[in-house]
């Protein structure tokens, strides 16, 4: 009972099977140009429930679209982004068991900001 | 989130199992016991529900990374959509349609199947539903929790009947149920573990797997609580039925003992499946996600 008992305490948040395959752009990649989005593919279908940017401790708003369907790879429109290191938080709900999986992941753009990703129609 | 899975399937299979040793036993039972049976059933219930409504809250408040995240419809809306709802709605309705004709003693058959669906409605959602085809895994688990509420669902109500004097009433309560208690407990242990062998993929990873290793711990959890389920069968219920009055106070000692290891196991449950995934499932062994019914794969 006490195993159980700190267990239950110790454990961290949960972690779904859900498994983050591959980012666009890739973790720790070190990009000449800004990114128009963030593509996350997983290994099997996810809802993209937060998304989180930030750079130099300063958060980036980004629209995260809660009313997707369930797909195996989600992608985040982003804004202009100047030269710098940024930080991508994300959190996701597995469509199979309904569990939460989470990471975090870097890039670092060292040249001049693109344009913004097109509104999707 | 952890803690709220364990409170909801301890209260819920409390509730569930309750009902079930009412429908068995409930003939033999004095109107103190059972008045006390019925108001467990409906304060269980209360708390299952309650329970089921902190996992969301807790998984949106996962989600967000923060307590924030309690509070944000369209999070909560998520997790309510994907499974959480018809879980958590399945088991609530079966509770409250349990609680209610739990009351009357012609709505068994209705109370039972409210308590059925209150049961299984864990097998909704998680890692057996995420094999596929999923029928067969889902069938198991459902199985297994039906006989989980019977026996742990029962072992309140049976220490509260323990308590009384009249120990013939006490020797045939205990007789009744441990004579359906060898086929349900059986019959759980058969389907926890063709689940189990479904959920590993190889029995190597019983051992090289998270998953696997702490399903050992809930093993052994489980062995222990056999051994007592033993002793209350085969040792103290005969004593019971030959008059003898000291073993109604082993039987309440004993049952003390599995109300805890039953806990534990509820704990260990509640961690393992919130953590981390089956082998089954993993990266590792794309090809295992769809079993083969036919094919045993050693190693």
């Amino acid at each position: 009972m006490a195993v159980g008992v700190a267990a239950m305490l110790l454990a961290g948040p949960a972690l779904g099977h859900a498994k983050l395959l591959r980012t666009l752009p890739a973790a720790d990649a070190q990009l000449p140009a800004a990114p128009p989005s963030l593509t996350l593919t997983f290994n099997e279908n996810v809802r993209l429930a937060v998304l989180t940017l930030t750079a130099d401790g300063k958060t980036i708003p980004v629209t995260v679209d809660r009313n997707l369907p369930p797909a195996p790879q989600v992608s985040v429109p982003l804004p202009a982004l100047t030269a710098g290191k940024y930080q991508v938080q994300w959190s996701a709900l597995s469509a199979a068991d309904g569990h939460v999986t989470k990471g975090t992941f870097s890039f670092v753009i060292a040249g001049a900001a693109a344009a913004p990703a097109a509104s999707p129609r | 989130m952890i803690a709220a899975k364990a409170v909801t399937y301890a209260a819920t299979f409390g509730a569930a199992g309750a009902v079930f040793f009412l429908t068995a036993c409930g003939s033999l039972l004095a109107g103190g016991d059972l008045l006390q049976i019925r108001r467990f059933v409906l304060c269980s219930a209360l708390l299952a529900v309650l329970g089921g409504a902190a996992q969301i809250l807790a998984s949106a408040a996962s989600m967000s990374g923060g307590a924030a995240g309690m509070l944000d419809g369209s999070l909560i809306g998520m997790v309510w959509q994907t499974g959480a709802g018809r879980t958590n709605g399945m088991r609530a309705a079966g509770l409250l349609l349990a609680a209610v004709t739990a009351w009357s003693q012609r709505a068994s058959w209705w109370s039972c199947l409210g308590a059925a669906a209150a049961a299984t409605s864990f097998a909704w959602t998680g890692h057996a539903r995420a094999l596929n085809p999923d029928v067969l895994p889902i069938l198991l688990l459902s199985v297994h929790l039906l006989g989980i509420a019977f026996w742990l669902g029962a072992l309140l109500p049976l220490s509260w009947v323990a308590r009384g004097g009249d120990l013939p009433r006490i020797a045939a309560a205990a007789a009744r149920f441990g004579a359906a208690a060898i086929v349900v407990v059986g019959t759980l242990v058969v389907a926890g573990a063709a689940l189990l062998w479904l959920l590993l993929g190889h029995s190597m990873a019983l051992w090289a797997s998270t998953y696997g290793r702490w399903l050992i711990v809930k093993l052994a959890l489980v062995a222990c609580i056999l051994c007592l389920a033993a002793f209350n069968k085969w040792r103290l219920t005969p004593r019971l039925l030959a008059g003898d009055g000291r073993a109604a106070a082993r039987l309440r000692r004993t049952i003390r003992f599995e109300l805890l290891l039953g806990g534990a196991i509820l704990a260990v449950t509640a961690t393992f499946t919130t953590v981390t995934g089956p082998p089954a499932l993993s990266d590792a062994a794309p090809a295992v996600r769809d079993y083969n019914c036919g094919a045993f794969r050693p190693g």
